[in-house]
């Protein structure tokens, strides 16, 4: 009789042991798939709160206040200059899901009269332009100190498209979709009148209303036309340049970086101040990861819990499952030394240990992993069901796919597996080992 | 000619309790050989070498003249040796043919009908026979493989008296008729009057005894 044949016999006729050995490997299969789970959903919904906080960090002109010569204080503030070659430098650095360049002008139209401000006269008849990629990352939408209420913002590949206040299109009957010409302008000051210092006309851009945003906070302070929030148009990067208020590829604001992973924020900023072609000497860098802050400690200690839940709940299992292996082969002394009698070789009876053994291990394995994938459910359900909408930087350009947190790559459960199978086999041979390394006589002496 | 033979064999537990003085014997095929002893004599020790169990610390265990240890001493035991226990030693999750299957290529039930076991018990869990018919399937696994020689030791000492005279029959019948030689290490004197040849065991060494 050969050992697959025993092997068959042993394992359909001890039921008991056999059940409970499956029973095992089931249930440590079950608990290290659920336990990988947990694992690599508390750093999958990790990494999405922390990419749904995001960071960003803003190259910004440096300022000074100093006193002039009559003692009055003097704010000097040195003009952004930032380039398109530098901005790609920036972008090879860590993973940087988009920038934000601004630039400031002035516009007029004769389509659109303006909310009339202190000293308005026509003249002064010009709204401020803040042209941008990403209208949504503008600090006054970001704080929801203003609020898009119809239309869409301003993405990255949009041309000529411009935002609105909730006023400015009431007084001039826009709607979102309509299109008005624009003029370039600059806000001046000539004998205490606001004056257009561009009197001459030359560039002009066709825009369309791309969206209309409610101001959510009250500015009553005396400020002229240009100067109110009201009139303050957003628009896309290329509408100044057009009116050759800025040049393309320099951009003379500031100019925001928004990364998906507040971790990274500090090493990023790093790298970024070592290069050379910005002046650092007229540039700053300001981070913002305030969210982020005030979270990391808890989603550290989070991920320091759950690995050492992870690796106490591996050990327990695979200690139980290995003391367990080891106590049924020495228990099988008995049958090894009847069948070295008989003469049936040490590597025989081995391979039939194993055969049972690895046998077992597999059909427990295909078994658990059907029972895996709904405890994984069930567990993600319980676990990760409630976690509130993420709205992130990344979002914005392509959204965050949600869900399937504890779903394990293929890879990840085949290791796993084969670990598992790896431990079943060397406690195995291991604990056949130490019978078989006694003679045959020894072992029939332990048996009577 | 012997078929196994102790030459000059010698045995001690680590070199220092010597149970086996420079002990020879021969045994032949179609005889039944018993051994008697007093306990801790080495008879069950003298069993093991012979069978391939261990190793004599000094001389040689021959099977038709060549020493054992040659092809090894698994391939002894596989080959030209078939062990009865006293406590039968039958592997528990096999029904009685399978045991007699273990070493054996030939056909199970009609050597296990000729030792008393029906059809119907062949096929039963082992542990579910009574002692004597469990000694029966012991016997028929030894009798049903290929090998020349069947060691016994103590084959009736769990058994009650009309079996183990019932099983004393049945050994030394089934083993004359099939030309084996069979060695049996015993207490029993009954037994060893059903021998054809009585070897006792002293102080390390062996005497001939009678029949």
């Amino acid at each position: 009789m050969n050992f697959s044949k025993r092997a068959f016999l042993y394992i359909l006729r001890k039921k008991w042991i056999t059940l409970g050995l499956f029973l095992l490997n089931f249930t440590v299969a079950v608990f290290l798939v659920s336990s990988f789970g947990v694992l690599n959903a508390s750093k999958m919904l990790s990494k999405d709160i922390r990419t749904s906080l995001g960071a960003a960090f803003y190259i910004r002109a440096k300022t000074e206040i100093s006193l002039n010569g009559s003692g009055e204080t003097e704010v000097i503030k040195s003009g952004v200059n930032i380039a398109q070659s530098s901005i790609d430098e920036i972008m090879k650095i860590g993973e940087i899901a988009c920038y934000n360049p601004v630039n400031y002008g002035f516009a007029k139209s004769d389509g659109i009269r303006f909310i009339p401000g202190e000293g308005h006269s026509p003249e002064s008849d010009m709204g401020a332009v803040t042209a941008l990629r990403f209208s949504a990352l503008a600090p006054d939408f970001a704080d929801k100190t203003i609020e898009l209420t119809s239309g869409d913002h301003i993405t990255g590949s949009d041309r000529g498209k411009i935002l609105v206040s909730e006023q400015l299109a009431s007084l001039n009957h826009l709607s979102v979709g309509d299109f008005v010409t624009l003029t370039h302008a600059k806000l001046g000051e000539t004998d205490g009148e606001y004056v257009d210092e561009i009197p001459v006309k030359t560039a002009f851009v066709k825009v369309k209303v791309a969206g209309i945003y409610r101001l959510n906070a009250e500015d009553t302070a005396p400020k002229p036309t240009a100067g109110l929030a009201e009139n303050v148009i957003y628009a896309s990067i290329d509408v100044l340049n057009e009116l050759k208020e800025s040049e393309a590829g320099i951009y003379t604001g500031e100019v925001g970086f928004f990364i998906a992973d507040p971790s990274e924020l500090d090493e990023i900023i790093r790298q970024v101040e070592s290069l050379k072609s910005i002046d650092w000497l007229a540039h700053f860098i300001r981070a913002n990861d305030f969210q982020y802050s005030q979270i990391a400690d808890d989603m550290i200690a989070l991920g320091g819990l759950t690995k050492t839940l992870l690796v106490c709940v591996s050990a327990v299992g695979a200690a139980a499952l290995v003391l367990i292996l080891t106590l049924c082969v020495r228990g099988r002394m008995h049958e090894a030394g009847i069948l070295l009698a008989a003469g049936i070789s040490k590597r025989e009876i081995l391979a039939q240990f194993l055969l049972e053994a690895l046998f077992l291990t597999v059909l427990a394995l295909i078994f658990s992993h059907v029972v895996s994938l709904g405890v994984s459910g069930l567990l993600e359900r319980g676990l990760f069901g409630e976690t509130p909408e993420l709205l992130s930087a990344k979002a914005l350009n392509s959204g965050t796919d949600r869900g399937g947190y504890m779903k394990l790559g293929g890879e990840k459960i085949l290791l796993i597996y084969l670990c598992q199978t790896v431990a079943v086999a060397a406690s195995t041979i291991l604990s056949s080992v130490a019978i078989m390394r006694l003679k045959p006589k020894e072992i029939l002496s332990e048996m009577s | 000619m012997s078929v196994l033979e102790a030459r000059n064999v010698s045995y001690s537990y680590d070199g220092k309790r010597e149970i086996l003085k420079n002990i020879s014997v021969k045994f032949e095929t179609g005889k039944t050989y018993a051994i008697l002893g007093p306990s801790g004599c080495g008879k069950t020790t003298l069993l093991s070498l012979l069978g391939g169990l261990d190793s004599p610390t000094d001389g040689q265990i021959l099977f038709n003249g060549e020493d054992i240890a040659k092809k090894g001493l698994a391939f002894h035991r596989k080959n030209n040796v078939a062990f009865i226990f006293q406590n039968y030693n039958l592997i528990d999750y096999m029904t009685p043919a399978e045991n007699v299957a273990l070493t054996s290529k030939l056909p199970p039930l009609p050597i296990l009908e000729r030792l008393g076991i029906t059809k119907e018990e062949a096929k039963r869990n082992v542990l579910k026979l009574s002692g004597g018919q469990q000694q029966r399937v012991a016997i028929a696994r030894a009798l049903a493989s290929e090998s020349r020689v069947i060691l016994a030791d103590e084959p009736t000492g769990n058994l009650d008296e009309d079996t183990a005279e019932e099983i004393a029959g049945v050994l030394k019948e089934s083993a004359g008729r099939m030309n084996k030689c069979v060695i049996i290490v015993t207490h029993s004197g009954e037994l060893a009057k059903r021998a054809d040849e009585v070897f006792w065991l002293k102080r390390g060494g062996i005497y001939r005894g009678e029949g």
